[in-house]
């Protein structure tokens, strides 16, 4: 009936740097103390999964399961920038992914587009998902400005694509976080921020289908809500605080500088409401809260709306609203940080307690164990995210072993079908070892 | 007997640069009598990637051929292949403008335009647009649509196209030797099923394969026309280059080793048995186990059969194909790759000889040369049969007809 019963199975996967970034945060909530009491009673942390083919990157994750996609495709040392490399790689594990995602109900997949593996991999494990018949969501953010011409575009066609496969996808440009990342944000803070809310937006909705409700919104409502909106599915989420809670919660929801003041929810095909609040939550308050959004609707929206209770939230409101519309070419926005998880800063909040780290087969041994510590945090976003430095890296290191992997067919077009390329020896794209005996 | 008789089909392959004379005798039936051939340079996965070095090796063949004939080449048909090659089917539906709802030819033509008409990419140019049946106000498999009433005529066709800059670079390469001219240029894995299929075997349904040096090339035919086609860019290279990397061996030894000591046919009795090549000194490299080469080698050709697979299950027609599975081009020589062919596709296979025409017989039964003589063939439909002294009405007629069966023909 409900995931509170656990029978709908919720996975978020994370794809690629920014993915895994984005996960990183949703699995840091579940370590910490304050968090202690919601695990018991709400279930903890979704099913999450880091997937990377930087196997570096990847060991730094603190998500609990991981998948090193690609290993014959990159060797682990990541896409390069190059979704094409991103897409071999998810290909080649084809049935790890398959096995993955297998009887599952809810796939959110939350990647960082314009670079190699979060463009290139995820449409294709959503593609995947979609087939094990998963309501699948993207929640994707598209590159800075100044990250180039070339990332951009490649965040377009990635984005096109995942559209195609997925029931449907949030985007977030990430140019629109300037303002919320501050005049003197560093690169780093811009990223973060990206992150983050690429974390709120699948947490927001995880806890809706997750808590105990007053009025609950389940499986079958997002559903009902999201599925086939292939464009125009934007969030946002505010919090109240104080006597007048619900009408700060909309207000803070509705004006976010993202929701360009509401305009979206005017254009609204579906609206989806969810509240979350404390044992103090009454019904006026939730009435108030849904009215208002409901205010700024003008085309009689479909209004699905839930209310969960949650001890952590006494004495404050915190609102998400999922606005959708069936047109194409809608203009895409995203959901302003909560005040709480902008202030959380994953510096202060990292616990130092190992991750478990669990490679599937025929991964390298990866440094299991290393503790996270500001400095790792620090190399794990600038090889991540910072562009350049990051392409020319892992492109010196593959071209090195691509000499010896092509032979003849090193230097000329390439020969791929369904994103295999053909000019690797079949032995070698299978895995299957030729011994060597040297006289 | 004039020189118009004679008809010349070049194919520049990934291996060889091989030319077949063709002379084309009164009876309409084509002769093989001269063959020349020359081992490619600056060829890739079919595709001319040094114009000049190509250029020398068609300079050669062209050569060659013309001795062997004993004739003079001015013109030639050109086989294409490479991974640009595309094709896809359309059907064209036009409302029949004939007198009295008679469908004539111009009907005909413009359903098959019709078709043609959508789908390609600019970058590409249509390289055969081929009948595969008609409609006729909705009745089914009309063979041949003159002359019959109807209000709507409907065509399918089958459209192969290739990219155009690199199908024009292959005629470039041919014509910058003088007086060469390229009379038109073939899809090669159509021109090796026009060399091996007979109308029998068209009919009951076969798939050709003609895996080259470098490209796969099939043709699926069902119930006389052509339903897919397509190249998948992996040939006998990838066999070599694969052994090469894997026994870590140069690539011209690996070429030898394929082609003593290579099979697709793996058994218990080749385990651990150690492989020499004759002639050749081996101290300090590597020991070849045959096991080792085989299992390379039936990796690879298996993938390539399992491709081209899924393509044949793309179209659908798995079923339909009582003719089986003809084999041609270089690799059909690989030893046990019949048996391997027949395991992957549940169909009977066969090494395809070019039955079709007549002629140097230790030429025609070779595999390898099955596209280079369906090219010439392809040649000589184009010519049309020889003419006769004959009356006007005749001619119209025999013209008419001679249209119609050159559509039906492919």
């Amino acid at each position: 009936m409900s995931v509170r019963e656990k029978n709908v199975r919720i996975l978020v996967l994370g794809v690629g740097g920014a993915g895994c970034n984005a996960v990183d945060r949703i699995a840091m909530d579940g370590l910490r103390p304050a968090d202690a009491a919601e695990n018991q009673s709400g279930g903890g942390v979704p099913h999450l999964v880091a997937i990377n083919t930087d196997s570096q990157s990847l060991s730094m994750s603190l998500c609990g399961e991981k998948f090193q996609l690609g290993i014959k495709t990159t060797f682990g040392l990541g896409a390069g920038g190059d979704p094409g490399v991103g897409r071999k790689a998810a290909m080649e594990d084809r049935d790890r992914v398959a096995e993955l995602v297998k009887s599952t109900d809810l796939v959110f997949i939350a990647a960082g587009l314009g670079g190699g593996t979060g463009t290139g991999a995820s449409p294709f494990i959503a593609q995947m998902a979609k087939q094990a018949g998963a309501l699948t969501l993207g929640f994707v953010t598209l590159p800075f400005e100044f990250e180039g011409d070339r990332r951009r575009d490649q965040a377009a066609a990635g984005l096109d694509e995942l559209k195609r496969v997925a029931d449907a996808v949030v985007c977030v440009p990430n140019d629109k976080l300037f303002g919320l990342a501050g005049e003197h944000a560093t690169v780093l803070d811009a990223f973060r921020v990206a992150d983050d809310l690429l974390a709120d937006g699948v947490r927001g909705i995880w806890r809706m289908l997750t808590k105990p409700g007053l009025i609950n919104l389940d499986f079958n409502d997002l559903r009902r809500a999201l599925e086939g909106r292939h464009d125009g599915t934007v969030f946002g989420i505010g919090e109240g605080q104080g006597d007048d809670k619900a009408s700060a919660a909309a207000f803070a929801a509705l004006n976010s500088p993202l929701l360009d003041g509401g305009a979206i929810i005017a254009e609204a095909e579906t609206i989806l409401v969810s509240l979350v609040g404390g044992p103090d939550l009454g019904l006026a308050e939730v009435q108030r809260a849904v009215s208002a959004i409901r205010k700024k609707a003008t085309l009689n929206p479909h209004i699905f709306m839930g209310a969960a209770i949650d001890e952590n939230f006494t004495g404050r409101l915190s609102m998400l609203v999922v606005a959708s519309r069936g047109a194409p070419g809608a203009a895409v926005t995203s959901p302003l940080p909560s005040e709480r998880d902008l202030a959380a800063s994953p510096f202060v909040e990292k616990s130092p307690s190992e991750p478990v780290v669990t490679l599937p087969a025929p991964a390298p041994p990866v440094a299991a164990g290393s503790t996270p510590r500001p400095v790792a945090r620090f190399l794990d976003r600038v090889a991540g995210k910072a562009a350049t430095g990051k392409r020319e890296r892992a492109k010196q290191q593959t071209l090195g072993l691509d000499v010896n992997i092509k032979g003849r067919f090193d230097k000329i077009e390439p020969t791929v079908y369904d994103g295999e390329d053909l000019d690797l020896p079949t032995f070698l794209r299978r895995g299957i070892k030729i011994a060597q005996v040297k006289l | 007997m004039s020189r118009s008789r004679i008809v010349v089909g070049l194919e520049i392959g990934t291996s060889k640069i091989c030319a077949v004379v063709g002379e084309q005798r009164d009876d309409g039936a084509l002769a093989i009598i001269g063959i020349g051939e020359c081992p490619a340079r600056g060829v890739r996965k079919a595709e001319v990637v040094d114009l000049e070095t190509a250029v020398q090796c068609v300079h050669q063949s062209v050569a060659a051929a013309e001795n062997s004939a004993g004739v003079e080449i001015r013109s030639v048909y050109a086989g294409v292949s490479g991974s640009h090659i595309r094709s896809f089917n359309n059907r064209g539906i036009v409302p029949v403008q004939g007198e009295g709802g008679e469908i004539g030819e111009a009907d005909v033509e413009s359903a098959v335009r019709n078709a043609r008409a959508i789908n390609v990419p600019p970058e590409n140019a249509i390289l055969h647009s081929l009948c595969q049946h008609y409609y006729v106000d909705g009745q089914e498999g009309v063979v041949n649509p003159l002359g019959m009433l109807g209000a709507r005529l409907a065509a399918d066709v089958h459209v192969i196209h290739g990219g155009r800059n690199r199908t024009q670079n292959l005629i470039k390469c041919i014509r910058s030797i003088p007086p060469l001219e390229v009379n038109e240029v073939v899809f090669n894995g159509f021109a090796a099923a026009l060399a091996v299929l007979g109308d029998e075997q068209r009919q009951q349904g076969a798939l050709v394969i003609d895996m080259g040096g470098g490209t796969t090339d099939f043709v699926i035919y069902v119930g006389g026309a052509i339903k897919h086609s397509g190249v998948i860019a992996v040939g006998g290279d990838h066999i070599s280059n694969d052994i090469s990397l894997g026994l870590k061996i140069p690539c011209s030894r690996a070429e030898r080793l394929k082609v003593e000591h290579g099979t697709v046919a793996l058994d218990e009795t080749m385990k651990g048995k150690v492989l020499s090549l004759s002639g050749e000194i081996s101290i300090g490299s590597n020991v070849i186990f045959k096991d080792h080469l085989c299992q390379i080698m039936e990796l690879r050709v298996e993938e390539t059969l399992e491709l081209v697979k899924r393509e044949l299950d793309k179209s659908g027609v798995g079923e339909l194909l009582g003719a089986g599975v003809f084999l041609v081009g270089g690799c059909a020589h690989v030893r046990g790759i019949k048996d391997l062919a027949a395991d992957v596709f549940g169909l009977q296979a066969q090494i395809g000889s070019s039955q079709t025409v007549m002629g140097l017989t230790a030429t025609l039964d070779r595999p390898e040369y099955a596209a280079p003589i369906g090219i010439t063939r392809f040649g000589a439909i184009q010519m049309g049969p020889p003419k006769k002294r004959e009356t006007a009405s005749n001619l119209i007629s025999r013209t008419i007809y001679g249209l119609i069966s050159k559509m039906r023909m492919f």
